[in-house]
């Protein structure tokens, strides 16, 4: 994010920063808050972005997320990327009930697809509008992983810490997830740049 | 056993697969890595190259201005969080649910033990909540720090022991030697006390002893009428204590009276 470069932090510094900006947010200085704020922000906002239908939404969504983090900042123990993640699922999780996405979606897909094949994958390059269109494919935990580990770039034992679950069981959810999206790709007539 | 080699077989592309991605990540080419795998290379290559194209994606970037109107919001937030609220014992109690046993607990301890003192205080010698009033007077006694207030606690108890060796004189009846000893005792205490005051204390303190010794001494010649043969001489000892008491009370009084012989 050009607007505020300190987002850009290195993998080793990270922990510390943050860290850092969680406490100085928690006795409230406002810069602190701020520098949380855009970080929280832009966490979230990929992580919910394939997971609903408009960008809209997503920003929305994100919003909320980063509004109730704060808000509940103060009994923030432990890791704050779990707790922050497990906020963030169970906003998507209101949002799918609230909004029958999910229903939507399936619903709107079977016209886009057909249109999709004839227009959009004809470019035969991966977008961002068609990674989404293919991970409303996945299952909810699949698409956690994908998010977690290819778009956020956490380790196996991040997410799996995040999603609750065993490393193992991270590695099989990875190679079903791809898989499932390389099946889709292909009947979309989608062939890998490489 | 097909299942099982099936299983063995899943498992292991899932493990290698990771392995790959790992190695691509750290910058060797997908042709490179599959080398090692030739046997998984057809299955693995579309996943990994998947795995490129993903992690290659421009990273969805919102908006600077709906970033600063969260920043407002969230500073809004804290500062609500921060301004003072007003006193709300359920809000604490809501966050701390230990407070909520501890205060619950510390009320129960208060009332029942408030209730037991207040039940204790007009036990007589052999009541289950006998030895309550007496600790509660020790209590007392060790948080009075001054000489004269020790004195007139000594008086009081020393009325107390009278009151009660008064209710359980009956005729015919043994007489409690250990209440007597107890009463006497009392106001003995009382007198050592007074002994350590300035002469204006002593003098104003020594008044209340004596009426508590004049009362004692009247309850002892009512118990030499009823008391029992047995206890007799147990009772004409207590009056020959109860006289020195009034003695060393008129010593107190008049100190000058150097003709007077202070036991």
């Amino acid at each position: 994010m050009k607007d505020y470069p300190s987002l850009h932090l290195r993998k080793d510094l990270e922990k510390y920063e943050l860290r850092r900006f969680v406490d100085g947010a928690k006795k409230g200085d406002e810069d602190a808050l701020s520098q949380l704020c855009v970080y929280v922000y832009s966490r979230i906002y990929s992580y919910v972005f394939y997971r609903v239908n408009q960008p809209e939404d997503a920003e929305d969504l994100t919003s909320e997320v980063v509004l109730k983090v704060i808000k509940a900042l103060k009994n923030q123990r432990g890791n704050f990327h779990a707790w922050m993640y497990k906020i963030a699922k169970h906003a998507l999780i209101d949002f799918y009930r609230k909004k029958a996405v999910r229903r939507e979606l399936s619903l709107s897909d079977l016209s886009h697809d057909i249109a999709d094949k004839s227009a959009d994958f004809s470019r035969q390059t991966l977008t961002r509008e068609r990674l989404r269109k293919g991970m409303q494919r996945l299952t909810e935990e699949q698409r956690q992983v994908i998010i977690l580990r290819f778009i956020e770039g956490f380790s196996n034992s991040e997410a799996a810490e995040f999603m609750g679950k065993s490393v193992g069981a991270i590695k099989v959810l990875q190679f079903r997830a791809l898989r499932a999206l390389r099946d889709y790709f292909s009947r979309q007539g989608y062939e890998d740049k490489n | 056993m097909t299942i099982f080699r099936d299983k063995v077989m899943k498992t292991k592309i899932e493990e290698i697969l990771d392995e790959l991605i790992a190695e691509v990540k750290r910058g060797r080419s997908v042709d490179d890595c599959l080398r090692e795998y030739p046997e998984y290379a057809d299955e693995l290559r579309p996943l990994l190259h998947l795995v490129n194209s993903i992690a290659e994606l421009p990273k969805p970037e919102p908006s600077a201005e709906v970033i600063e109107t969260v920043i407002n919001q969230a500073r809004v937030l804290l500062s609500e969080q921060k301004a003072p609220k007003g006193f709300s014992l359920r809000e604490i109690f809501a966050l701390r649910p230990v407070m909520v046993r501890v205060a619950a607990i510390t009320l129960l301890v208060f009332v029942v033990g408030l209730t037991t003192v207040s039940l204790s205080a007009n036990s007589l010698p052999g009541h289950m909540l006998y030895p309550i009033k007496i600790a509660t007077e020790r209590v007392q006694l060790l948080l009075t720090t001054d000489t004269k207030g020790k004195a007139r606690l000594h008086v009081v108890y020393a009325g107390k022991r009278t009151d009660e060796f008064m209710s359980l004189l009956t005729p015919g009846v043994k007489i409690n030697e250990d209440l007597l000893a107890k009463m006497l005792h009392e106001t003995g205490l009382a007198i050592n006390c007074a002994e350590l005051l300035d002469e204006n204390s002593a003098l104003e303190i020594i008044d209340q002893i004596y009426e508590c010794s004049k009362q004692q001494m009247k309850v002892l010649q009512e118990a030499r009428h009823c008391a029992c043969d047995g206890d007799t001489a147990v009772i004409e000892e207590a009056i020959q204590d109860c006289l020195n008491q009034h003695k060393c009370i008129e010593c107190i009084k008049n100190p000058d009276a150097s003709n007077r012989h202070c036991p």
